[in-house]
C-alpha cells in the first residue's frame, strides 16, 4: 500500500496524529527546560542564602548563634524544606575541609543553632542506604560522639555501602579502637577500604602491637594485608619476626606486602634474608625483592645487581638492576659490561637506561 | 595595597575577598589560573595568594611564570589542600614566600599576609 492508496480522511488523521506527537514532544522539552531552570534558580538562591550564613560564621569571630540570633526571613522559610536542610549540611561539611580555627568552631555553632546535628542523627535511622551513608559522613565530620553506638550497629549492616562508611566512621571517631571490628571480620576488605582506614588512623595505642599481632594471624587475607600496612606505616619493629613469617603466606599480595613492611622495619639481617629468598622465588616476587634490596639502608650490593643484569633471564629484572647501578653512580661498571658483553639484550638495556637518565 | 587571590572554590574566594577587604586591602579575585595570569600581567600587585589545583593553569605554573617575569619580587603565598612534603618543597623551591595547607584559619592567613607585606616593604631596593 502506498500513500496514494489512502483516502483524504485517512491522510488527515495521519497529519493530526503527527501534529499531536510533535506538540507533545515540544511540551515535554519545554517543561524539562523550565523544570531545569527552576532547579538551577533555586540552587543559586540557596547558594546565596547559605553562603551568607557561612561568611558570617567564618569571618565574624564574635558570631553569636544564640536564641537571639536574627535569622533572615527568607532563610527561615527555606529551613522548613528537608532538601534545603540537607543541602545546607552538605555545604557546611565541604567548608569543614577548607576552614579551621575559629571559623571551624563557628560552623559547629551554626550546625547546633539550626538543628542540623539532630537531623544527621535522625538520618542514621533511615531505610535508604544512600541517606544513611550521607548521615555517617555527616556525623563523622561533625564529630558527634552521641552517634557512636548507632555507627557500631551499622557496621553490621548488610549493605556494603553502609558497612564501609560505618568502618570509616568508627576509625575516625576512635582511631585504633575503632578498628576492633577487624578481630572477627570475615568479608574481604577491598584495597580502597584498606587505604581509607590506613589514612584515617594517625596514631597507635599502647596495646596496638598486640592487636597487630592478632590481626596477622587472621584467616581473612585482607585483614592480614591491612595489619602489614599498618605495621609499615607505624614502623612496629617489635613485630619483625611475625612479618618475616608472612613472607611464606600462600598469597602473592601478602608476600609482596610483607617485603615492603620488612624494608620499613629492617634490621641487620634483612638484606641477607632477602638475598637468600631472591634465588628461590618466582619472577614477580624476585622483582619485589630486588626493589626491597635496593631500598635497604645498607650499602648497595653492586655485585648482586651486576650479576642480575648479566645472568637473570627476566628483562624486567635486568632493567631494574641496570637502573639501580646507574642510580648509585656505577657508570664505570656499566660501561665495562657494555664493552665486554656479546649480549645484544644487555647492550640495549644499558643504552636505554643511560639515555632515559640523560633525558 | 593590592592583593590578587586565585582559587576555584567560590566560598574560599569570596571569604578571602571579604576578609582582606575588611583588613584594608584592595582585592582582585580570580576563579581560575588563566584569569589570574591575565590580571597579574595587567596589575602591579603587592601580594599574590594562589591555590594549586585550578582549571587552565596551576598555582605552581603561575608562581613559576611570576618568578621569570619583571615582577619576580612579588611575594606569593600558596594556599592549597595538597600538604604532601614533595609538593610543599616544590612550592618553596619555585620561590613561594609561604605555603598554607587547607583547612586554614582566615585569621592566621590575615596575620601572615600582614607580616609578609611588612617584610617586603623592609627589603632594600
Amino acid at each position: 500500500m502506498t500513500l496514494f492508496d489512502l483516502s483524504a480522511y485517512e491522510i488527515l488523521i495521519g497529519v493530526y496524529l503527527l501534529l499531536i506527537v510533535t506538540f507533545l514532544v515540544v511540551i515535554s522539552l519545554l517543561s524539562f527546560k523550565i523544570e531545569r531552570n527552576v532547579v538551577l534558580r533555586r540552587k543559586k538562591k540557596w547558594d546565596t542564602l547559605i553562603e551568607n550564613q557561612l561568611y558570617q560564621a567564618i569571618l565574624d569571630d564574635d558570631s553569636d548563634f544564640s536564641t537571639n540570633y536574627d535569622t533572615p526571613e527568607e532563610f527561615k522559610k527555606q529551613l522548613k524544606s528537608k532538601t534545603f536542610r540537607r543541602y545546607f549540611s552538605k555545604k557546611i561539611m565541604e567548608a569543614f575541609k577548607n576552614f579551621s580555627g575559629s571559623a571551624n568552631i563557628n560552623m559547629h555553632k551554626l550546625l547546633d543553632f539550626y538543628g542540623l546535628k539532630k537531623d544527621a542523627l535522625n538520618r542514621l535511622h533511615k531505610h535508604n542506604d544512600e541517606d544513611v551513608t550521607f548521615a555517617l559522613q555527616e556525623v563523622s565530620a561533625m564529630h558527634l560522639n552521641a552517634a557512636y553506638p548507632t555507627i557500631r550497629n551499622l557496621s553490621h549492616s548488610k549493605s556494603h555501602l553502609v558497612q564501609d562508611e560505618a568502618f570509616h566512621a568508627m576509625a575516625t571517631f576512635k582511631g585504633m579502637k575503632g578498628l576492633e571490628f577487624l578481630d572477627n571480620h570475615k568479608d574481604p576488605l577491598s584495597e580502597w577500604e584498606q587505604l581509607i582506614l590506613l589514612k584515617t588512623i594517625d596514631r597507635t595505642e599502647p596495646d596496638s602491637v598486640e592487636k597487630f599481632r592478632q590481626w596477622l594471624k587472621s584467616d581473612n587475607r585482607s585483614v592480614v594485608a591491612l595489619a602489614l600496612k599498618l605495621i609499615q606505616k607505624f614502623k612496629v619493629y617489635e613485630l619483625y619476626d611475625e612479618v618475616t613469617d608472612k613472607f611464606y603466606f600462600p598469597d602473592h599480595q601478602i608476600q609482596v606486602q610483607s617485603i615492603k613492611t620488612l624494608v620499613s622495619i629492617e634490621n641487620e639481617n634483612t638484606g641477607e634474608f632477602l638475598r637468600q629468598h631472591f634465588y628461590v622465588s618466582n619472577g614477580t616476587l624476585q622483582y619485589e625483592i630486588m626493589k626491597a634490596i635496593f631500598n635497604l639502608n645498607e650499602k648497595v650490593d653492586k655485585d648482586f645487581f651486576l650479576k642480575q643484569l648479566k645472568e637473570n633471564p627476566s628483562p624486567t629484572i635486568k632493567k631494574y638492576a641496570a637502573k639501580a647501578l646507574l642510580t648509585v653512580d656505577r657508570h664505570k661498571d656499566l660501561e665495562m659490561l657494555l664493552k665486554e658483553t656479546d649480549s645484544e639484550e644487555i647492550q640495549k638495556i644499558i643504552n636505554h637506561i643511560v639515555l632515559e637518565k640523560a633525558l | 595595597m593590592k592583593i590578587l587571590v586565585a582559587d576555584d572554590d567560590q566560598l574560599i574566594l569570596k571569604t578571602l575577598e571579604h576578609k582582606l577587604r575588611k583588613d584594608g586591602y584592595e582585592v582582585i579575585a580570580c576563579k581560575d589560573g588563566r584569569e589570574a595570569i591575565e590580571k597579574i600581567s595587567e596589575n602591579k600587585l603587592d601580594l599574590i595568594i594562589t591555590d594549586i589545583m585550578m582549571p587552565f593553569a596551576s598555582g605552581l605554573e603561575i608562581l613559576n611564570s611570576i618568578r621569570h617575569s619583571e615582577n619576580a619580587d612579588t611575594p606569593v603565598v600558596i594556599l592549597s589542600g595538597l600538604g604532601q612534603e614533595n609538593v610543599v618543597l616544590e612550592g618553596f623551591n619555585l620561590g613561594a614566600d609561604d605555603y598554607i595547607v587547607k583547612p586554614f584559619s582566615p585569621n592566621e592567613l590575615s596575620v601572615r599576609v600582614k607580616r609578609i607585606l611588612e617584610n617586603s616593604k623592609r627589603q632594600p631596593l
